[in-house]
């Protein structure tokens, strides 16, 4: 059980950094109702 | 030098200091730093790293000598994390120093709970750390592929959602300077798990709104520093998520 876990957070971590290298899809970038957030 | 070399020399003001060049390098310079979404996420993998260090340090210290070997560390790093969220959040600029101080900090307490809680119950943090990575991912591909869209109401409703779990677990605290609890937060009942569940699922939600900031940031080309801040807001909500999970499985466990 252990083993199969941390083979899955071994993929999991490349996967989700690779996923959250990519640019959002336009269908949530381009929203009208998207939260304008302040970056100062 | 007549009077015409002299402006483009040294500008309009007469201090050789304050020449023509000075503002445009300095335009240069803030266009290089800029933050960017692979920055972010880099600084997200320092503090995880950093966590990991510390955690691993105190978790080994609780199984070689006891749980009374690790109460100032899991105590200290309680305490000194919440100083240093508390100074990333009001002084932003600061944050690629005190983010990374938070992490380390952090990851005293979080290792020292999580010995605590693998004593008790083994596999579950492997358990609680998969399921959090998991849990990660799975958000990070319904924000990015637009599956989940946060807006102005998404984010009212989870605001009044985590700032009512946060009215509860201070009403707890203080309950518990008198000797009592509110039940269902540590009750391992079906309405104590649901409770859990709820809580699980409004600390992923807040994801959605880390992600959001940091998307947009890159986005708009915020200032570098706002990379750490965006990278502790997500450090804030992962531990958070963690740490409800870890809950949620010891009270399944011990039924």
């Amino acid at each position: 059980m252990d083993t199969i876990l941390l083979i899955i957070l071994v993929l999991l971590i490349p996967a989700t950094y690779l996923l959250f290298n990519l640019r959002a899809g336009k269908k949530q970038t381009e929203r009208s109702n998207r939260i304008k957030w302040k970056h100062k | 030098m007549n009077s015409k070399q002299a402006l483009q020399t040294f500008g309009r003001s007469g201090n050789p200091m304050f020449s023509s060049k000075t503002f445009s390098e300095t335009v240069i310079e803030g266009q290089i730093e800029q933050m960017t979404l692979q920055g972010t996420v880099n600084k997200v993998g320092i503090s995880l790293l950093l966590v990991l260090l510390t955690a691993s340090f105190t978790w080994n210290q609780y199984f070689l000598y006891g749980a009374s070997a690790i109460t100032g560390y899991l105590w200290g790093g309680m305490i000194v994390g919440f100083i240093f969220a508390m100074i990333t959040i009001f002084k932003k600029t600061w944050a690629g120093v005190t983010a990374p101080a938070y992490a380390i900090a952090k990851g005293f307490a979080l290792g020292g709970i999580s010995a605590m809680y693998e004593a008790q119950f083994g596999g579950i943090t492997i358990q609680a750390v998969t399921l959090t990575f998991g849990t990660l991912f799975s958000l990070l591909f319904a924000y990015k592929t637009g599956i989940i869209k946060p807006d102005e109401n998404f984010r009212l409703m989870l605001f009044a959602a985590t700032f009512g779990i946060f009215i509860t677990y201070i009403v707890n605290l203080i309950m518990g300077f008198f000797g009592a609890s509110i039940g269902f937060i540590h009750s391992n009942g079906t309405f104590g798990i649901l409770f859990s569940l709820a809580v699980v699922a409004i600390a992923a939600l807040n994801l959605v709104l880390d992600f959001d900031y940091i998307e947009q940031g890159a986005e708009q080309r915020a200032p570098k520093y706002l990379e750490w801040y965006g990278a502790f807001s997500l450090m804030v909500t992962l531990i958070w998520l963690y740490l409800e999970i870890l809950r949620l499985l010891s009270k399944i466990r011990s039924r």
